[in-house]
């Protein structure tokens, strides 16, 4: 129940605003309906009461809206108290009006059907119900106490003739309908509020259980990726070893050997070096993965550029391929973590320049976007068939067209899609099988 | 001939880099972890030092290169660091920006071919000789 009140507290406080509104709506309705009324219809009403009732509806919802600027900060924990009251003055100004406007021979009484409602769903289920019982008491008392004549009747001049508030059937069954209408309308909307209420609150306490168990799905995701990593450390130190090991005597360092050792040797290299890569490859996504912060720092591009191109140049050694930066001199510096973004740039130049024959030519295009910067990488390289086109940011994931051909591991462009998502950015791909591959990513300035 | 000081905790490795190393006629010693490095290299003064990173702690071939470094008897000896931690993330290794953290001469990465090694070798020697 605790909750619900501040579930509902919670709502009071967005809509105490709309109320004060609503009031100002009100007031202005009044206003026409009363023009309305004496000028079209040729009613007479006595103006000064009336105008004397708006004044005040006036002086108080300017009180409340000052109320509401002012506390707008701790609004939440008062909101259910200053809706009630307001509640209470509304209910009072209105009988205050009907009584001036001919009491129970006044058809807008039926009006505070509407007040009754928007009580109802935004007080707790009590103060619905004082309420309404306010409303069918003070118009009661009008109704019996004019009756009485111990109250003078105030009629709308013009519209009913005969005095109907010295009739007692229809004060009675005016008074019945209305009272019967206001209360069963009270709990009928009590009712679905309530409902929707516990609803609300059901699926709100839902929502936060899936969101604690997706935060410990992505610590166990962590966790997996930090024994990976630990493994995978493990693992490429002595790999590490073997290939030193195996150099020396390959490269006649330990003496000379025969073509077939050599060949054999060679053979051997060609493995475990491949085993060594793919170690890597996990020992990175694992690191990346499992880091639970981003080392941001204000990075200049073109730097990251030069330097990952230093680095991936050496796969395409010896191909002739032609190369392109294109970064310009007033491209903003962007927040990030400097190791993640330069394994992108180096992950995706390699590619391009793995997958691309004698004479190609890879380029690197950097451009300013909306509150960011975009990034692309291309090659006239073997490109990627469409078919696996969906799949090629995926983990493990190798083409149909290099799997056999090219050695790989599948990680690559999964961790470089992971790193710009991280970075709050996006990356697609476009490509033609056979004639080549752009890879493009935006990352926000800012994180 | 010059005299090179290999610290590193794989003693397959040290054996590797010696084979290598002794074939160009470098006088090579060895030692297994940061400490016994750093006392060889004040009994034996080497020419050029080729020093770990991750040998019994993550970081105790750069601790040993501080020490190298803030030694008036050593700090002259230039220092090649063995890496294996991988070229894109985790430690940072670019002698060019770091070189105010990292006080050594220049980075080779493991698995290292002999022959790289050896002409990184030589170029530190000839740069350390102006």
């Amino acid at each position: 129940m605790n909750s619900l009140l501040s579930l509902r507290s919670e709502e009071l406080a967005d809509r105490l605003k709309w109320l004060i509104h609503l009031r100002w709506t009100t007031i202005a309705f009044i206003i026409i309906a009363y023009l309305t009324a004496t000028l079209v219809f040729d009613l007479i009403i006595e103006p000064i009461p009336l105008f004397i009732i708006i004044i005040v509806i006036a002086a108080y919802n300017a009180l409340f809206y000052l109320y509401v600027k002012l506390k707008s900060d701790n609004i939440k924990e008062m909101a259910g108290d200053v809706a009630f009251i307001q509640s209470i003055l509304d209910i009072a100004a209105l009988a205050l009006f009907i009584y001036f406007t001919g009491g129970l021979e006044n058809p807008f009484i039926f009006y505070f059907i509407f007040h009754t409602i928007i009580t109802s769903i935004l007080l707790p289920k009590e103060r619905g119900v004082i309420q309404a019982f306010l409303i069918c008491i003070l118009i009661g008392l009008i109704g019996l106490l004019e009756y009485k004549g111990l109250i003078a009747h105030h009629p709308i001049g013009g519209f009913i003739t005969g005095g109907l508030y010295k009739n007692l059937t229809y004060v009675f069954v005016v008074y019945f309908t209305f009272a019967s209408t206001i209360l069963i309308s009270t709990f009928i909307t009590i009712s679905i509020s309530e409902r929707l209420s516990r609803k609300e609150l059901e699926l709100k306490r839902v929502s936060r259980e899936l969101e604690g168990a997706n935060l410990k799905l992505i610590e166990k995701d962590r966790l997996k990726s930090e024994y990976v990593m630990m493994v995978a450390h493990d693992i490429k130190s002595p790999i590490s070893s073997i290939v030193s090991m195996i150099d020396v005597v390959l490269e006649g360092f330990a003496g000379s050997m025969d073509d077939k050792i050599k060949d054999l040797l060679s053979r051997i290299r060609q493995k475990i070096v491949a085993v060594h890569n793919y170690v890597s490859d996990l020992l990175n996504i694992s690191r990346i993965r499992s880091s639970k912060v981003l080392n941001l720092e204000r990075l200049r591009i073109r730097g990251l550029i030069d330097e990952a191109m230093d680095f991936s140049s050496a796969k395409g050694e010896g191909k002739g391929i032609e190369v392109k930066i294109d970064c310009p001199d007033d491209i903003p510096l962007v927040t990030a973590d400097r190791e993640q973004i330069r394994y992108v740039f180096i992950n995706l130049l390699e590619n391009a320049f793995k997958y691309t024959a004698q004479g190609g030519r890879v380029w690197v295009k950097v451009k300013s976007a909306d509150d960011g910067i975009e990034a692309e990488v291309g090659d006239t390289g073997i490109g990627i068939p469409q078919e696996d086109m969906p799949k090629i940011f995926t983990e493990f994931f190798r083409g149909g067209n290099v799997k056999d051909s090219t050695k790989g591991t599948g990680l690559g462009l999964a961790l470089v899609k992971y790193i710009i998502e991280r970075h709050n950015g996006k990356i697609w791909v476009t490509s033609e099988a056979g004639k080549g591959s752009v890879f493009m990513f935006v990352l926000p300035i800012e994180q | 001939m010059p005299k090179v000081l290999l610290i590193d905790d794989d003693i397959d490795v040290v054996e590797a880099m010696k084979i290598a190393l002794e074939s160009k006629g470098y006088q090579v010693i060895t030692a297994n972890d940061g400490d016994s490095g750093y006392e060889k290299a004040f009994e034996e003064t080497p020419d050029l030092i080729i020093l770990d990173v991750v040998m019994k702690t993550k970081d105790e071939g750069f601790q040993t290169s501080y020490k190298l470094k803030s030694s008036p008897h050593l700090s002259k000896i230039p220092i090649l660091m063995l890496t294996s931690v991988g070229r894109e993330t985790g430690f940072r290794f670019n002698p060019e920006t770091d070189e105010e953290y990292l006080p050594v001469d220049d980075f080779v990465e493991k698995p290292v071919r002999p022959k790289e090694l050896i002409h990184k070798v030589e170029q530190l020697l000839k740069k350390a000789k102006k």
